[in-house]
């Protein structure tokens, strides 16, 4: 006990020393340190006495050559801008406290998900009105520091701009800023000293974060094909000249509200196809004297597949009354096992073929009616028309059990696929999948598949499921997916494994208690992990 | 690790205070960071070690189901229960800021007095309940008071 009472007198002594306002010390527990630069520091911090959390930012005033102004924000209330709270200080440092914002960097976000062009456009969005606001102020505010790292995307994916060390209102007569400060690569021309940034810095600052949301890179790739709407807005967003970009957030936003009621490309016969149909189905309503049902508010919509209309009443909870198209928003995933559906995933994964009949589901154009589906998974149906999913440019996974599906190439078209599964498909060739650029893991166990040729090439592909699979062997496998890391093999019948050797990254081959033996054998001596799994 | 063992406690916290770039910690072993999540970092210091995760648990003070959820990877863990994780493991204070690494925490920062205390006890091996003492005594929030 003695040794623990000289440890705290040591760090006590240590601490008298503490160079940080005494009064912020006496208010706040430092938690810990977000981010340290050469005289800035970011800490969580909680409240003595209420534990109710909150960020100090503490400026060293001999090694931060810029003068901060937290009290640009403090009369502002804007759910996308952090409240200002108080500010401590002594001749030192300077800790400014704000509201602690949950969530986390947009550049940590999109490490774990891949940002959809919906979410993008969003985003976006949710920035200009935060722009529009601090560029409304008398003078404007101009952040000069926008970038991902200073992004919080919160749970429910509202946006809040943090970090405003080197925003500053704008000073009508001045000339050119004479040091640079902001973030290479986001900042404006005139912010490396061509002229004074005013809020067009900003609005340039967007357009590079909008081109990095959509194509990872801040600097113009050609290499990579994005949607003409979006490219446009990011062009004149990044015009050299201040003069040649919008001129305002709120130009912005409305050019991005444009793209977001724009469709898909679709081709010029099938444009004018629909248009006549549309026309055609109008005058049929006059004709009816049906108009005014045309022009209800908000129509209902019908299902045509009854186990669909189940499927995503399920996922929102809601039994009975009329779905709206707000409602289909909110869908991001579907569950249905024979005639049953589940909200709760772990529910569907846990069913088994032995415990349903065949469902009714003979087709997936309901679908079309979910715009934000991202996840479909259905089994133990009979034939079933899958030439739906094509036009869902959300999905990422495609999971079907027990099914016997009209084709694969509708699920090659889903440009986001990560992952595919199509167990007892009846599938005879999978090579189309190939094109699928993010495909991480494809399930085409217990399917007529007796070469390696009928799986294809698949270079981004990291776990493969060939149970109940007849081979020969998989020789060429190295070659075909090069990045495979896990082999499920239980059941199958493949003759000669050691083509798995080769594989560079192989980590783990599950097989049955069975297999064991003839599977180990192969890796001794190595790291390949042999799991015995019974399914 | 022999090297730092020699330093006193004393003149570990000096080094401590002058150090502030934490990317050291940071540079070594990058992609060990980038490739491996928390729970097959501490599933496989259990297997390296032959130590059941029940026990690692128990010592780290974490609540049972909570801590198994952290080995399947179903939760995440907090920057506390890391940290708690790493007295449990008897880690010292490189590998506990690996582990916040691996985790996605803040690394632990010596001009934090309750990281220091942490700090200190981890480089002495002084144990997780301890710490909590010492942490109490100083009227600092002891790891794990609100989260989990």
């Amino acid at each position: 006990m003695n040794e623990l009472k000289r440890i705290e007198e040591e760090i006590r002594s240590v601490f008298a020393l503490s160079s940080y306002p005494q009064d912020f010390l006496s208010a706040y527990d430092q938690m810990e340190c977000l981010a340290s630069h050469v005289g800035r520091e970011t800490f969580l911090v909680s409240k003595k006495g209420s534990g109710e959390m909150a960020v100090a930012k503490c400026y060293d005033r001999a090694a931060f050559p810029i003068q901060p102004h937290p009290e640009l924000l403090k009369d502002i209330r804007h759910p996308g801008l952090p409240r200002f709270f108080e500010q401590y200080q002594n001749d030192q440092i300077l800790c400014v406290v704000r509201e602690y914002i949950e969530g986390e960097p947009l550049s940590d976000y999109v490490k774990e998900k891949q940002l959809t062009e919906r979410q993008i456009v969003s985003f976006a969005g949710q920035l200009c009105e935060i722009l529009h606001v601090l560029h409304g102020r008398t003078p404007p505010i101009i952040h000069r520091d926008i970038k991902p790292e200073n992004i919080i995307v919160k749970p429910d994916e509202t946006l809040v701009l943090i970090d405003f060390d080197i925003s500053r209102a704008y000073k009508e007569h001045a000339g050119s800023d004479t040091v640079f400060f902001g973030t290479k690569g986001y900042a404006p021309p005139e912010q490396y000293g061509f002229g004074q940034t005013d809020t067009r810095a900003d609005l340039y600052a967007l357009g590079v974060l909008l081109r990095w949301m959509v194509t990872g890179c801040t600097r113009d790739n050609p290499n990579v094909t994005i949607n003409p709407g979006l490219k446009k807005i990011i062009d004149r967003c990044t015009a050299f000249s201040p003069d040649e970009r919008y001129q305002s957030a709120e130009e912005i936003r409305l050019a991005l509200q444009k793209t977001r009621t724009e469709r898909a490309p679709v081709s010029a016969k099938k444009r004018v196809l629909v248009t006549a149909l549309m026309l055609c189905a109008l005058l049929c309503g006059f004709a009816l004297g049906r108009l005014s049902m045309a022009f209800r508010p908000a129509a209902e919509i019908s299902f045509s597949e009854p186990l669909i209309e189940q499927a995503v009443r399920a996922q929102l909870g809601k039994k009975s009354g009329a779905l709206t198209e707000e409602d289909l928003a909110r869908v991001r995933s579907i569950y249905i096992f024979g005639s049953e559906t589940y909200a709760d995933p772990d529910l569907f994964f846990r069913q088994s073929i032995d415990e349903h009949a065949e469902g009714p589901l003979r087709t997936l154009e309901d679908l079309k009616k979910l715009p934000n589906l991202e996840e479909v998974h259905v089994a133990r149906q009979g034939y079933l028309d899958v030439s739906a999913l094509a036009v869902l440019s959300h999905v990422y996974t495609v999971e079907f059990k027990h099914c016997r599906i009209s084709g694969v190439q509708p699920i090659a078209d889903l440009s986001r696929l990560r992952h595919a599964g199509l167990f007892d498909c009846g599938v005879t060739e999978v090579t189309g999948l190939g094109d699928c650029p993010w495909l991480e893991s494809l399930d085409v166990g217990y399917n007529n598949l007796t070469d390696l040729r009928q799986v294809g090439f698949h270079p981004s592909l990291r776990s493969l499921n060939m149970m109940w699979l007849r081979m020969k062997n998989v020789d060429e496998i190295a070659e075909r997916m090069p990045k495979l890391r896990v082999v499920y093999l239980q059941h199958s019948e493949i003759k000669d494994l050691s083509g798995l050797k080769a594989l560079p990254e192989l980590e783990r081959v599950e097989v049955l208690g069975e297999q064991f033996q003839a599977v180990s054998g192969l890796f001794e001596g190595t790291d390949v992990e042999i799991r015995v799994t019974e399914n | 690790m022999a090297e730092e063992k020699k330093i006193s406690t004393d003149e570990l916290l000096k080094l401590l205070f002058k150090e502030r770039n934490l990317e050291r910690f940071l540079q070594r072993n990058e992609s060990v960071y980038l490739n491996t999540s928390f729970s097959d970092y501490i599933s496989s210091w259990c297997k390296t070690h032959q130590e059941v995760p029940e026990h690692l648990i128990r010592r780290a003070n974490l609540e049972k189901s909570f801590g198994h959820q952290l080995f399947t990877g179903k939760r995440k863990p907090s920057r506390d229960t890391v940290i708690q994780m790493a007295f449990a493991m008897g880690a010292d204070v490189p590998q506990t800021q690996e582990m916040l690494k691996i985790a996605r925490k803040s690394l632990l920062y010596p001009r934090i007095k309750r990281d220091t205390v942490v700090i200190y006890c981890l480089h002495n091996h002084i144990s997780l309940l301890d710490a909590e003492i010492i942490l109490a005594d100083l009227n600092l929030p002891i790891l794990g008071g609100k989260d989990q």
